[in-house]
């Protein structure tokens, strides 16, 4: 295997760094481990008992990551200097951006908002003008949709937004027919028709915005240092109103950017990428980041479904580093508006980590990116080993209140031997966890206070406030979040696959009855399982109330957090409030301005926007723009022009509502039927007309 | 006395020369095209439905319709929309993923020896070699070639 850009000065100390943080995991772990063996009553001589400390030890050693990345990133973002930024010119100047360099912007969608993803277009758009460097950039929109309507829709919003920005041949829309693996296809298709044209390429959600300066900064980056392959940022979550997603958006702001530095402190070029809000050099990545199926059916097969951590291993074990500039702002995207929303995601993530199970081992990946496939996979295995812990330690509570105690050993003794427990290691462990917990926290408030960013918060006490809001939150969430990830986790490894759907993207609140069906089982569950340990073993049952409360009010829990009134009221008690809340980044007032135009446009007869079929056969301009984007007239097999003819019969006798979906799809395809189509609608008497077709000519 | 109006044949037409006017001119608005085309292709396609207006005025609308198509196929609408950059075809194949090295390892040593195994096995040196163990076999348990 060929590499390229190898020995570079950084890996030395990256692997030295990686030294000291498997030493600072493994030594608390090990001692943690020690001391709960001490705790329990057989001393960890059971099999329960040692299997209890092995998950022990393991879960702390996780939790123990994480807190040192926090305090590396303290550290880091204490220093006023990192001479490892990616993003530090180290006196010169970033290089200016090469004549013939030309930079795509991809926007892979599947049914999302098409209004709002044009929105975040625009103000992308707007954004690279006002810097005059708008000619340097493409922006791609890659459709995987297959809604009918969420297609037309897509194509009307994409033409004006052309037409409004002028910007027809800067800003392209391409839709697959076929969604060969799904968001990696759809960026790999691109990259085979059109790659060629382009030096980079920069990643984008639906739900992304960046800032035309981060966008021409990562492009000058690349350009000084052309042993990057990936240049990922460490986007902010912004732009949602519900209680869950506002807590989360400050804790990204609050905490984020001291993660995002404590990874890059340990990983610095071996980086992952993220999937989006990423700029990638295309040739290595056409060259080197092809994927492959897996053997063997879904979930733990075919398809690799979280690509972007698998390219970023291949772009580096082709010789590219991928880096993470923390210290880039303007980079944005949106967190899913509710708890259900958020487990929905976390099932798809969950199947997608624990594929990587299987590349662990790949031939040429480099170790830090096999610590962090497994740490891909930590991040739902580790609700399953939680679970796990409950699980036998409540098995050790039960047998323990149940069992009678031998008072008296095998050798001979004149006095009786009595159960002690001590529980001042007890209380030990339990400060130890909660410093390793709690401690990012309180550095992530001490970095607010000392680079002068509390008013960013909304004050000193609003920052205090919200931390300690966002604890209360996160705790009460802990359980719930586990549970979930518990199932996905068995249901994957037991093979039952799930489907990569759509995101919602809309502040919605959760009903009742959706709640209910999601936690009614965690519900139950706990309930059984607090009423079983009050009645055999009341200590353990305290120790474990915080788990069973929150699993009780799961339901009134995630209706709550769902609701955006409730996060809109603790705005106004100025909780949660992040920077971009304090000053809403131009790009977002762009946003608002043009959905605000867009929501009150009500063109195409007054069809509704969202009957995107419907518009196609009876709107001239849609018609012609749809058919326009079509390919060419085709020969049809018989039995298919005869098929699609009795549709097109049916549609025009009975109106749009007898076809369903698929129907819709067929003639959508067909640009001769919807040519037919659109002109039979337009001799239809005027009754008619209005009736079925919903247009009224006066 | 109110007396009703009375419909005649003109006036019947006259009504619906005036509703497929009305169509028309909705119709046009929908089109991406300038104002002032818009204008002369209704104007074009009412001169051509007066003048033939045809047998039932009843399918005046449709008719005019129908002139009106004819008229804007003639006339392409200007659509300027330009989905993609023009195609340069390029391939992206994955590179080889090992992801059992150990496979790989177990069978660099292993292939190596099969293949002698199977040549060895392929020569006349395995006639040598079994007609010896049938001797030493003859031998331990004391017995003669026939």
């Amino acid at each position: 295997m060929k590499r390229e850009f190898l020995n570079e000065p950084w890996r030395k100390i990256a692997a030295r760094r990686r030294l000291l943080l498997l030493i600072l995991v493994l030594a608390p772990a090990l001692t943690a481990a020690y001391v709960m063996g001490g705790l329990l009553p057989h001393k960890g001589r059971t099999l329960l008992e040692a299997s209890i400390i092995a998950v022990y030890c393991v879960l702390f050693i996780w939790i123990s990551l994480g807190f040192w990345t926090a305090l590396a990133g303290f550290w880091t973002l204490l220093k006023r200097d990192d001479r490892f930024a990616v993003s530090r010119s180290r006196g010169e100047l970033d290089a200016p951006i090469r004549q013939n360099v030309r930079t795509a912007i991809l926007f892979p969608v599947c049914n999302e908002d098409p209004e709002r993803i044009m929105a975040g277009i625009q103000a992308v758009w707007r954004s690279l003008a006002r810097l005059g460097a708008a000619d340097r950039f493409d922006i791609h929109i890659l459709s995987d949709s297959n809604d009918p309507e969420r297609w037309v829709q897509e194509e009307a919003a994409w033409n004006r937004l052309c037409n409004d920005l002028s910007a027809h041949g800067h800003i392209f829309y391409r839709r697959r027919r076929i969604n060969l693996k799904r968001k990696s296809g759809n960026v790999a298709d691109f990259c085979r028709r059109y790659g060629d044209h382009y030096t980079y390429m920069i990643v984008f959600d639906a739900d992304s915005v960046m800032s035309g300066e981060t966008l021409i900064r990562m492009v000058r980056i690349m350009e000084r240092r052309r042993n990057v392959g990936i240049l990922q940022t460490a986007p902010a979550c912004t732009g949602r109103e519900t209680f869950i997603a506002r807590a989360q958006q400050f804790a990204n702001r609050a905490y984020g950017p001291m993660y995002a530095a404590g990874l890059h402190h340990w990983f610095l070029g071996d980086a992952q990428f993220w999937g989006h809000n990423a700029i990638i050099r295309v040739k290595p990545f056409m060259k080197h980041c092809a994927l492959t199926r897996l053997p063997g059916k879904p979930p733990l097969g075919g398809d690799i479904m979280s690509h972007d951590f698998v390219e970023s291993a291949l772009m580096r074990r082709a010789g590219y580093s991928v880096w993470l500039a923390y210290d880039l702002e303007g980079s944005y995207e949106e967190v899913p508006p509710n708890l259900l929303n958020e487990l929905k995601r976390d099932r798809r993530w969950c199947q997608g980590n624990l594929q990587h199970l299987r590349l662990v081992f790949t031939r040429g990946i480099f170790p830090g990116h096999r610590a962090l496939f497994l740490n891909g996979v930590m991040a739902y295995g580790s609700a399953l080993l939680w679970f796990l812990f409950l699980a036998l330690a409540t098995a050790e509570a039960v047998s323990e209140a149940l069992v009678q105690p031998d008072y008296f050993t095998p050798t001979k003794s004149l006095f009786p031997v009595w159960p002690v427990w001590d529980p001042i290691p007890a209380l030990s462990l339990l400060a130890g966890t909660a410093v390793v917990l709690f401690l990012p926290k309180v550095c992530a408030l001490l970095l607010a206070l000392i680079k002068g960013r509390r008013k960013q918060f909304g004050g000193f006490f609003a920052l205090c406030g919200s931390i300690l809001t966002e604890v209360v939150l996160s705790t009460l969430l802990a359980p719930v979040r586990m549970l979930f990830h518990s199932k996905y986790v068995f249901l994957t490894l037991m093979g039952m696959g799930i489907g990569w759907g759509t995101q919602q993207r809309d502040d919605e609140g959760t009903s009742f009855w959706d709640a209910l069906r999601f936690h009614g089982g965690g519900t139950l569950l706990a309930l059984v399982w607090g009423a079983a340990l009050f009645q055999i073993n009341r200590v353990f049952f305290w120790w474990s109330s915080p788990l069973v409360i929150s699993l009780l009010l799961s339901i009134p829990v995630s209706m709550i957090t769902s609701r955006a009134e409730v996060g809109r009221f603790l705005r106004r008690l100025r909780i949660f409030v992040t920077p971009e809340e304090v000053r809403l980044p131009r790009e977002y007032e762009d946003i608002e301005a043009y959905l605000q135009t867009t929501s009150t446009d009500r063109g195409g007869f007054g069809i509704p926007s969202e009957q995107g079929f419907v518009r196609a056969a009876v709107v001239p301009a849609v018609n012609t723009l749809h058919r326009s984007l079509l390919r060419g007239p085709r020969s049809l097999a018989p039995e298919i022009a005869k098929r699609r003819d009795a549709l097109l019969d049916r549609v025009l006798q009975h109106g749009p509502a007898v076809l369903n979906k698929k129907e819709r799809k067929e003639l959508l395809y067909d640009s001769e039927r919807m040519e037919r189509l659109h002109h039979a609608i337009w001799e239809l008497p005027a009754e008619t007309l209005e009736k079925l077709w919903s247009v009224r000519l006066n | 006395m109110f007396r009703p109006p009375v419909e005649t044949p003109a006036m019947l037409l006259e009504a619906r020369m005036e509703a497929a006017g009305r169509r028309m001119a909705v119709y046009l608005r929908h089109l991406p095209l300038p104002e002032r085309s818009r204008h002369e292709l209704a104007l074009a396609a009412l001169t051509e439905l007066a003048r033939d207006p045809g047998d039932n005025p009843a399918q005046a609308e449709a008719r005019g319709m129908r002139i009106l198509r004819g008229l804007l196929a003639e006339q392409t609408p200007a659509l300027h929309v330009v989905p993609s950059p023009g195609v340069r075809r390029r391939h992206m194949k994955p590179e080889e993923m090992d992801r059992r090295p150990w496979v790989r390892v177990y069978l660099s040593f292993m292939r190596p020896l099969w293949i002698m195994m199977a040549g060895f096995f392929n020569t006349a040196l395995i006639d040598f070699l079994l007609y010896a163990l049938l001797l030493a076999g003859l031998r331990i348990m004391d017995l003669q070639l026939p």
